[in-house]
């Protein structure tokens, strides 16, 4: 089963000096952290503030393109998890003429028949990163997937990935 | 009138902590300098030093969605230079349509290298080198900055 997640914030890490994108489901149950590059983050957090930039930038681009050939995005899933990568996938709606889909129909015959606008949507799904795929969810206004496969294996995975960055100096400053 | 110009090098300018594309036409003639930040000029230079990343890169994202939805990218345009800011479109076929869509030129290089189409300029948009920050970017140059992508 898929659970709809909401983006909570974006943070940085003071460690890596990356950006955190933090995930939670609406009943404030789940959590799901996924560290990005500092492009991405930013990308996702101007959609999620709302702020416009003076020009278009990459995910925007990506917007255009969907908006204008008008292939509908239907939403994104977060699938998989691989030690400490996530693997995500747009989710987009194709509708294609039902003549194009028959082997290079002849002209005299596409002509003969005006009316055959028989559409057929058909799912296509790309291969993304989580960052790209939810920067592009949030400018289009689609809901946000993860597996529950992801959530139960990022407990532990996720977990170990950020013990191994810590450095002893980050605990100093809450000892009493 | 279109000139076709091909991406000759990508370089640091410290002056506006930015970086620089250079596009240079068959004759050798007409450069254009273009101004770009470091995302996307960590974008042209992935796919101009030909390096394979394990994820895809968000230019290689828009790539993907268009060839799984059987769009083509015909060709890319710097069209004017407006206040400073290079305008650009992209020119794509889709279900037996031609498309046009607005663009930075850094996304429009970035993509165009990855879908190994060709890069034209417009005439109107190829200003003699008369700015300040031009000289100041001339002043800069090295012998080996040029000619590394030159084939």
């Amino acid at each position: 089963m898929n659970i709809p997640l909401k983006v909570d914030a974006v943070v940085a890490d003071p460690n890596s000096g990356a950006q955190i994108v933090i995930l939670k489901d609406e009943q404030n149950l789940e959590l799901l952290p996924i560290w990005v590059g500092m492009g991405e983050g930013n990308a996702i957090r101007f959609a999620l503030e709302g702020i416009t930039s003076p020009r278009p930038l990459t995910h925007d681009l990506l917007k255009d393109f969907l908006n204008h050939l008008k292939i509908p995005l239907e939403k994104i899933l977060i699938h998989s998890i691989s030690g400490t990568t996530y693997y995500a996938s747009l989710h987009l709606i194709q509708t294609r003429p039902a003549a194009t889909t028959a082997a290079q129909p002849d002209e005299a015959v596409a002509e003969n028949k005006p009316g055959d606008l028989s559409e057929e949507p058909e799912e296509l799904t790309v291969d993304a990163r989580p960052s790209d795929a939810i920067a592009l969810a949030l400018r289009m206004g689609v809901p946000i997937y993860v597996t529950e496969d992801v959530l139960r294996k990022k407990g532990a995975e996720n977990l170990d990935a950020w013990l191994e960055k810590l450095k002893p100096k980050d605990f100093g400053p809450y000892d009493v | 009138m279109l000139v076709q110009m091909k991406v000759r090098g990508l370089m640091f300018d410290p002056y506006n902590n930015a970086y620089i594309i250079i596009l240079r036409g068959e004759e050798n003639t007409d450069v254009l300098p273009i101004w770009v930040g470091r995302p996307e000029a960590n974008a042209i230079s992935l796919a101009l030093e030909g390096i394979f990343t394990p994820r895809p890169m968000t230019h290689d994202l828009i790539k993907s969605v268009l060839d799984t939805a059987d769009a083509k990218i015909i060709s890319i345009v710097v069209t004017e230079l407006k206040e400073n800011t290079y305008l650009s479109k992209i020119h794509l076929t889709y279900q037996d349509s031609e498309f046009t869509i607005d663009s930075r030129p850094s996304d429009a290089i970035a993509l165009a290298l990855r879908a190994d189409v060709p890069i034209f300029v417009a005439e109107e948009a190829i200003k003699k080198p008369s700015s300040e920050e031009l000289d100041r970017w001339l002043e800069n140059l090295r012998p080996e900055d040029f000619g590394k992508y030159d084939t």
